[in-house]
Parts: C-alpha cells; sequence; structure tokens
C-alpha cells in the first residue's frame, strides 16, 4: 500500500538529487570550465525541473496560478532545456530552436487550457511535450555519438537514460488521458505515481552521469590528443607514430606490405637563424598544411623531431611511394613561406623505401628511407630518392 | 519531518549509492580514470548500503548481526573512503594509521558485541568514524590547497568536516545518553537517515571534483611540459621568460643559460634514436640535481636547453657562470651507461644577462645562443659568457647616447 509520506519522500529526494546535479553542473562550467555552455544549460535544466517538482508538491497550499500553471510551463522548460544541452557537449551549439517551438507550444496550451476541474488534458500536454523532447534529446545524442564512430553498445548505453525518460514521460501521457485519476495529481499516493516517481529520481540520476560521463570523455579525448599529437603542427609524435608503424609492421606479415617517405625540410637551420624560432615553426606547420592533401585517410603523418617528418603507407609499394613523394616535393616547393612581407622559398628532401618481408623490425625500412633521403640531401636537396 | 517515510529514503539512499559505485568502477574498467581510486569508492558504497539497514527487511535476523553489520560497515566504509581519497591524491602516506583506527575502532565493537553492551559498540565505531573522518579533512587541505584557491578547497573539506562534525556529535550523544534509552538496532529515523544520505552525496560530489581536477591537472602537465624529457617546453619556457622578465624591472634579476649537447647527432646516428633519448633524459637528470627549485629548466627542442636562473643580486654574472660551470663539470664526469657500453656526454654552454631594456625575453636568449656558438667554436664542452659591459656599450638608450 502507497502512503502519501512515501511519494512526499520520493519528490524530495528527486528534488535533492536535481538541485544536487545543478550545483555539480556549475561547479564544471565555473571552476573547471568543461563544456561551459552545456554545463551552464544542464545546471539550468535541473534547477528548473527542482522548481517544478517544488511547486507540484505544493499544490493545494499556494495560488493555483503558481503550483499549475506555472509548475506545468517549468516542467516543460526542464526538458527544453535538457533537449538543448545535449547537442552542446559534442558541437558547443545549443540545440534550442527546436526546444524553444515545443517550449511555446506547450506554454500556449496550458495557457489556454481551464485549470479547474479534471486536469487531464493540461498533464497530456505537459507530459506529451517533455516526451516529445527527451526523444528529440535522445535522437541527438545518438546521431553525434554515431557520428564519432563510437561503438554501438557504448552509444545505446549512453542514449538509454535519455530513451527511457522519453518512454517514462510518454507513458505518463497516455495514463493520464485513460486514468485520470491515477496520475494527473503527482501528490496522490496512487501505485502509478510510485512507480512514476521512482522511475522519475532513478533516471534524472541516471541521465545527469551519463551526459557528465559524455563532457568527462571530452576531456580523456583531450589527454588521448596532447599525448600522441606533436603541439606544433598536430601531427603525430614520435612515439605514436612509432606504434603505428610497429602495427603495419605487423601486418605485414600477413600479406600486407607497407612503404615509408622520410621527409627533411632543405636548409631549415640557416632559416631559424636568418629569420628566427618563429619563422622555423611557420615554415614546419605550412609544409605539413601543404602535404596533407596527400595523405590518405589510412595513412600516418609522424614528426620525429625537428624538421624531420615522416609517412607511412599501408598498402602501397616503391612505385606508389614514389609517386606521392614527389608530388609532396613539388607542393611544397611550389609554396614559399611569406614572412613579414618576403617570400622563403621552401623545400625538402625525400628519402622512400618499401618493407620487405626480411626486415626484422618496423625500424629497419625506416633506415633505409634515412639513407634514401641522406642521399637526397647529398644530390643537392629538393629531390626523391629510393 | 514527520511527512518523510524513512523506508523510502533508506531505499532512496541505496539507489544513489549503488549508482555511484557503479559509475565509479566504469570509470576504473572503462575509461582508466583513477582506477584504484575508483575501486576502493565501490567498495566503500557497497559498505555503505550493507551498513545503512533498510526498514523492515532485515525484520527477522537476529539483533547482533544486524548490530554488527551497521558498525562494521560503517567503520570499512569510511576507511575505504580514506584510502581511496589517498590514492586520488597521490599521497606518499602509509595506510598503517588508517588500520590502527579502524582496527581499535573493530576491536572496541567486537567487545561491546560480545559483552552484550548495547552501547559500547556504538561509542567504539563513533569514535573511530570521528578520527577518520578528521584524518580525510587533513588529507584533502594537504593534497589540495597547494594548488587551489582557498575557497574550492574548502568547499571540497567541507563534507569531510560534517562527516566529522555528525561522528563527534553522535559520541556525544550516545554518551549523554543512559543504557535504557538505545533501543539496539532500531530504525534510524527519517532524519537521520536524510542526514546520512546528504552527507553520501556531498562526499562523493567532493571525490567527482577531486578527480576532474586531477584530470586537468595532467592536461595542464602534458600542455607545459616536454613528453620525452619532462622539462619544460619550448612554449612554457617563453612564457617563464616572459615572467622573469617583467620581474626583473622590479629588480630581481635573472641569467640565461643556454645548454646545447655535443655530437648529439653522431649518439642518434651511431647508437640509434633509443639512445639519443636516453642521452637527453640522462642530461635532464644530472643537470636537475644541480639546480636549485626556483631555476626552470626547459627543452627548446632537439638536443638544446635552457635554463633560467633567478640572482641574488641582479647582475651577479659571476654567479650564473658558477652555476653553467657546474653543470657542465655534472655532465661530464658523470657518464652515461647504454648497452653495457659508457658514453661521455659534453655539452657547450652560454650565459647572458637579459636587460631592463631588452623588448622582449628573446634579445637576451639570442645573446645567451650567441655564446653557445662561441663554445662550440672553442672546441665544445666549455661556458661563454657574454660581456654585461660589451651588451650595454652596443646598445643605445633611450635618448640616442650611447652609454659609457
Amino acid at each position: 500500500m502507497t502512503t502519501a509520506a512515501q511519494t512526499l519522500t520520493l519528490i524530495a529526494a528527486t528534488i535533492l538529487v536535481t538541485s544536487m546535479a545543478t550545483m555539480i553542473w556549475v561547479g564544471m562550467a565555473m571552476a573547471a570550465r568543461l563544456a561551459p555552455r552545456a554545463s551552464w544549460t544542464l545546471a539550468a535544466a535541473n534547477a528548473t525541473a527542482a522548481t517544478a517538482l517544488t511547486l507540484h508538491g505544493a499544490r493545494g497550499q499556494w495560488p493555483d496560478t503558481v503550483t499549475l500553471w506555472l509548475a506545468d510551463v517549468l516542467a516543460i522548460a526542464a526538458f527544453a532545456l535538457l533537449r538543448a544541452a545535449v547537442p552542446a557537449i559534442a558541437t558547443r551549439r545549443l540545440g534550442w530552436r527546436s526546444a524553444l517551438a515545443v517550449l511555446l507550444a506547450g506554454a500556449m496550451a496550458l495557457a489556454l487550457l481551464p485549470h479547474e476541474g479534471p486536469l487531464r488534458w493540461r498533464a497530456g500536454v505537459v507530459n506529451g511535450a517533455s516526451a516529445l523532447l527527451g526523444l528529440m534529446a535522445a535522437w541527438d545524442a545518438y546521431r553525434h555519438l554515431r557520428h564519432a564512430k563510437v561503438r554501438l553498445r557504448t552509444v545505446a548505453l549512453l542514449t538509454a537514460p535519455l530513451a527511457l525518460i522519453a518512454a517514462l514521460m510518454a507513458v505518463r501521457g497516455a495514463v493520464t488521458l485513460t486514468q485520470p485519476g491515477a496520475a494527473t495529481d503527482l501528490l496522490r499516493p496512487t501505485e502509478f505515481n510510485f512507480a512514476f516517481l521512482w522511475g522519475t529520481l532513478l533516471l534524472s540520476m541516471l541521465q545527469n552521469a551519463t551526459l557528465a560521463f559524455l563532457v568527462l570523455m571530452r576531456l580523456i579525448l583531450r589527454i588521448r590528443h596532447l599525448t600522441e599529437r606533436d603541439p606544433l603542427t598536430d601531427v603525430l609524435n614520435r612515439r605514436a607514430f612509432n606504434q603505428a608503424l610497429e602495427a603495419a609492421h605487423a601486418w605485414l606479415k600477413r600479406g600486407r606490405g607497407y612503404a615509408v617517405v622520410m621527409i627533411d625540410m632543405d636548409r631549415f637551420k640557416q632559416l631559424n637563424d636568418t629569420l628566427g624560432h618563429a619563422a622555423g615553426d611557420a615554415a614546419l606547420q605550412l609544409m605539413v598544411r601543404e602535404l596533407a592533401p596527400c595523405l590518405r585517410e589510412v595513412d600516418r603523418f609522424g614528426r620525429l623531431g625537428g624538421e624531420e617528418f615522416c609517412v607511412l603507407l599501408p598498402d602501397t609499394d616503391i612505385a606508389g611511394a614514389a609517386l606521392v613523394a614527389e608530388r609532396m616535393r613539388m607542393l611544397v616547393d611550389a609554396a614559399p613561406l611569406r614572412w613579414q612581407g618576403q617570400d622563403w622559398p621552401l623545400s625538402a628532401s625525400f628519402g622512400i623505401a618499401e618493407a620487405e618481408l626480411g626486415d626484422p623490425r618496423a625500424e629497419t625500412a625506416l633506415g633505409r628511407a634515412d639513407a634514401a633521403m641522406y642521399r637526397a640531401k647529398h644530390q643537392g636537396r629538393n629531390v626523391v630518392q629510393a | 519531518m514527520d511527512f518523510l517515510d524513512a523506508p523510502t529514503v533508506l531505499m532512496v539512499s541505496a539507489a544513489f549509492n549503488a549508482m555511484a559505485a557503479l559509475a565509479w568502477l566504469l570509470l576504473a574498467q572503462m575509461f582508466r580514470i583513477a582506477p584504484s581510486a575508483g575501486r576502493l569508492m565501490a567498495a566503500a558504497h557497497v559498505m555503505r548500503i550493507l551498513s545503512q539497514g533498510c526498514g523492515d527487511c532485515m525484520a527477522g535476523w537476529p539483533g547482533l548481526l544486524r548490530e554488527a553489520l551497521t558498525e562494521y560497515g560503517t567503520l570499512a566504509c569510511i576507511a575505504l573512503l580514506l584510502l581511496a581519497l589517498r590514492r586520488m591524491l597521490r599521497s606518499r602516506r602509509r595506510p598503517r594509521d588508517i588500520l590502527l583506527l579502524s582496527g581499535l575502532g573493530a576491536l572496541g565493537v567486537a567487545c561491546g558485541l560480545v559483552t552484550g553492551s548495547g552501547l559500547l559498540p556504538q561509542v567504539a565505531s563513533a569514535i573511530a568514524v570521528a578520527s577518520l573522518a578528521v584524518l580525510s579533512v587533513r588529507e584533502v587541505l594537504e593534497g589540495v590547497a597547494r594548488q587551489l584557491s582557498r575557497v574550492v578547497t574548502a568547499f571540497m573539506a567541507l563534507p569531510f568536516m560534517a562527516l566529522a562534525a555528525v561522528a563527534v556529535l553522535r559520541f556525544a550523544e550516545l554518551a549523554t545518553r543512559t543504557e535504557q534509552q538505545l533501543m539496539v538496532g532500531m530504525l534510524p529515523p527519517a532524519w537521520r537517515a536524510v542526514l546520512w544520505f546528504l552527507l553520501t552525496a556531498a562526499i562523493t560530489i567532493s571525490l567527482i571534483a577531486l578527480m576532474i581536477w586531477r584530470l586537468i591537472m595532467r592536461i595542464q602537465h602534458l600542455m607545459r611540459n616536454d613528453a620525452l624529457t619532462g622539462t619544460l617546453n619550448r612554449r612554457a619556457l617563453e612564457q617563464s621568460l616572459v615572467d622573469m622578465q617583467a620581474l626583473l624591472l622590479r629588480g630581481h634579476g635573472f641569467a640565461v643559460v643556454l645548454i646545447d649537447i655535443d655530437h648529439f647527432k653522431r649518439i642518434n646516428d651511431r647508437h640509434g634514436h633509443a639512445a639519443g633519448d636516453a642521452a637527453l633524459q640522462h642530461a635532464v637528470r644530472v643537470w636537475r640535481s644541480e639546480l636549485r627549485e626556483v631555476d626552470v629548466l626547459g627543452r627548446l627542442g632537439g638536443e638544446e636547453f635552457c635554463a633560467l636562473l633567478p640572482l641574488r643580486e641582479p647582475a651577479d654574472i659571476a654567479a650564473a657562470t658558477g652555476v653553467a660551470e657546474r653543470l657542465r663539470a655534472a655532465l661530464e664526469t658523470q657518464p652515461m651507461r647504454w648497452q653495457g657500453e659508457t658514453l661521455t656526454l659534453t655539452a657547450s654552454f652560454g650565459v647572458a644577462l637579459p636587460q631592463r631594456q631588452d623588448v622582449q625575453g628573446d634579445v637576451g636568449l639570442a645573446r645567451a645562443d650567441a655564446q653557445v656558438y662561441c663554445a662550440k667554436a672553442q672546441g665544445r664542452n666549455r661556458v661563454c659568457v657574454a660581456d654585461p659591459a660589451a651588451t650595454e656599450a652596443a646598445r643605445p638608450t633611450a635618448n640616442g647616447m650611447k652609454t659609457a
């Protein structure tokens, strides 16, 4: 048997949880500056939900305009904010247009409907709008995660709370229309309300936790990026490149060859000493930018140190590597560095090598490419050597 | 608070703890964030569920068992929490004190349970919980205070302070009550359940904040430091140079020492890139032991390093030269071992004093760089010093006159 104290306790617990979540999101936005736009919006969503529930809980004690109309509008607003925040986690852009449209339509409908007598239509509007917004948020989260190539199981795990919330609101909407007595007023200790309130409480915890997870994932991806990339040119650093090379070498025995192109910018020291370190940095960045169009999705581009770069070309033989390297050489040669109004010609020497089955280690092929690159330097630079 | 239903509060609390335990485990398993601290926290949350009771679901159980579960569960929960906290803050303190305190508490609880005293187990666990909570407050204050503002530190420590306060209050309450008033294993009133729930939630938030703070610190470290040697990277070093240049205007002098390892390319070509990397790490290790904490060491790129040395006397270039000479001698006398071979490393040093008139720190850097070339030209493995009088004389002052 459900008692009034039980439903009230659950409402109070949900208010507590959403208030706590508000604090956490504010902290995330202010102290940690993590995805601030999404965090602020989620803080607002939780605060609005807490307010709506508090007002709903005060039905019969405070004036009806506040506890009915305002509470209902705030309930829809909480879902609208949630819906707006979800895309911002991934893209930094709030999905506020559709959220605002649903909110305005819901608020208009609520203003037109009477708040006396049976409240089933009002409750229907609130729950229907909330379910719609929850569904939109879940769909957005699903699309973004799939777009980011996250595994389907993880995607399902992360979007499930939002989808479940939408389902919960939809069920409530259906029940308010079919059995108005059981569901229109949350305070009434019916079995349905008890189950619904438990669902709300658990899902609000779960949904905040998963969204916080998504924000944390951004931090983790950032760390991964920082450990794998060269900060100046944003290509792989030597450690990450060596790992890619080892992986390619492991495939070699299973019949998939690879080639490497060693790239060394010509007269880099001279450039550095004449125009300064800043110009040297700019030259390296320019070269990386110029070379980018030559690379396929599967190719790996790394900086081995200083002005020395290397490209790993899977499933490529020496002839293919020569074509790529020649195209790269022409691109670098054709793009001089503009520095303080002057053009400084850039060029690079290229050494290419193909992995052979007898190579004991991945570095053997790299060594051959390096030797070829030195031959290119001796031939007067700005050439490709095999 | 009679409108609240105590068993429901306990169930809500159990659900919250279960979810928190799951979240920590997921973070530990899937993303490898704070794995050991996460597992300890998950265990602490499970202990909380076991110790908090659940209204009448254990009504048929023997009183002794219920009491033991409550007291031992609480003790285990806070001990695990403290262990997790130490892991999270990378404290070097051994867990001996935690074991001692919780062991003593457990012994007291056992004595009370065996003698059948209603009061003793609760008193013993209250004392142990209070002292463990005080330890955790100290841990947070020590671990965080140095790097975060006072307000943030206070917010992080607050839940643990509240925990200590609640434990002390409980002890006071127990001490003033008589044996007859205690109903062992009774259902806690709703307000007590709410209080504990709030405490649990606040501590969870505090720990989540600590975890995020650690992640952010990690990112900052990665952005500031060179991945290979752990010294500052060029961007961070340039920032330090700008900061020190600003201090120079307020009379705090510093010296720039530019270092270039000799024949580095030869090491790379003869012994491979791995040996080159090891050589850089070796050199940094040797120099670090010769430098003070206020000195800044950074890698400009390749085999080129830079040390910024704050000086006690603003223009005391002799002191800076002494340090550079010490760095040079240390590297020369401490050879590196590489695959059974002994490789002696040397480096060329250029020392210069930045001047107040230098528009940017780069000017001082360029002067030191010129001295490195000079050292290389003179046969390497030596320190060359820019003559302060010469740089002063070569520089026109603001009104176009040359200083004497």
